[in-house]
């Protein structure tokens, strides 16, 4: 039975091995803060953390992922949403109807990773999570400010 | 024989050489699209890193290459049979349908638009130098 490490814990699922890592996760393990938007890795709803990198759970088949690769999903990044993104989205008041925001929280959660101070531009061309609300103006000023404010706190 | 104006034999030339100066960045700009395209549609799964496996394995120097091949990168038992050597041919087909090229692949997602294909297939051949 396919094992998965999903936010520090390793948990069984009996489900078939072509299933996407999004249906597992929501359904099998009911973590639900992960959204179905486009179902073809093209618009970052699901993004979930990999070992670190921003992956997009729908398109992911779970024969393709190891027990070994730490799964981290919206509801891990923090235990009580303190985490610098999850703050400056909320003192920037950030989300409008929110559906993309799991998503666009864990694509710029690792970009601050990667990239400590990045720039527009930057930003720009690595957050592809799309917003049908038109929030980016907000996303950006919110990556700035949890960059500056990083982890001292 | 009356010679032309100098202005008008200048704007000939330039119509005739400006094409052959433009050339080059079209194709450069085609490659700069094509990693745009690399980073919003390729990049959750696969790096040019050398060495860098993610999901999918690392596409650099992946022209040339056989399928299946990398060192030390996870690949379905499909791709691992596959037998591609990856060119231009080869990953027009397959980037279009590749469950269809190699079934039970698990890369799942496609690139339906035949210029987007171009476009980064002209990258992934500028990671290669040429």
């Amino acid at each position: 039975m396919p094992r998965l490490n999903v936010n520090g814990q390793v948990r069984e699922v009996d489900v078939d091995p072509d299933t996407p890592l999004l249906w597992v996760l929501r359904e099998q393990l009911a973590l639900t803060g992960t959204k179905f938007g486009c179902g073809i890795a093209m618009c970052g709803a699901c993004t979930v953390h990999i070992d670190g990198v921003p992956t997009r759970s729908c398109g992911l088949p779970i024969s393709a992922v190891e027990e070994a690769q730490k799964i981290v999903t919206i509801e891990g990044l923090s235990p009580d949403g303190s985490h610098p993104v999850q703050k400056a989205w909320l003192a920037l008041d950030v989300p409008q109807c929110g559906y993309c925001q799991s998503g666009m929280i864990m694509a710029a959660a690792s970009l601050l990773e990667q990239n400590p101070k990045p720039t527009d531009e930057i930003i720009n061309q690595e957050i592809t999570n799309i917003c049908r609300c038109g929030t980016y103006n907000k996303v950006r000023a919110a990556i700035h400010m949890a960059a500056e404010r990083g982890n001292a706190g | 024989m009356n010679t032309l104006p100098l202005k008008i034999t200048r704007a000939v030339l330039c119509l005739v050489v400006s094409p052959l100066l433009f050339a080059a960045p079209a194709q450069a700009q085609e490659a700069a699209e094509g990693e745009r395209l690399f980073k919003a549609r390729c990049a959750t799964c696969h790096t040019t890193v050398e060495g860098q496996n993610r999901v999918g394995p690392s596409l650099a120097g992946v022209f040339g290459r056989t399928s299946g091949s990398v060192e030390g990168a996870r690949y379905s038992n499909a791709m691992k049979g596959a037998n591609l050597t990856w060119d231009e041919a080869t990953l027009e087909t397959y980037l279009a349908n590749p469950r269809g090229v190699v079934p039970g692949s698990t890369m799942t997602i496609s690139v339906t638009s035949a210029d987007q294909r171009a476009a980064i297939i002209a990258f992934l051949k500028a990671q290669a130098g040429g």
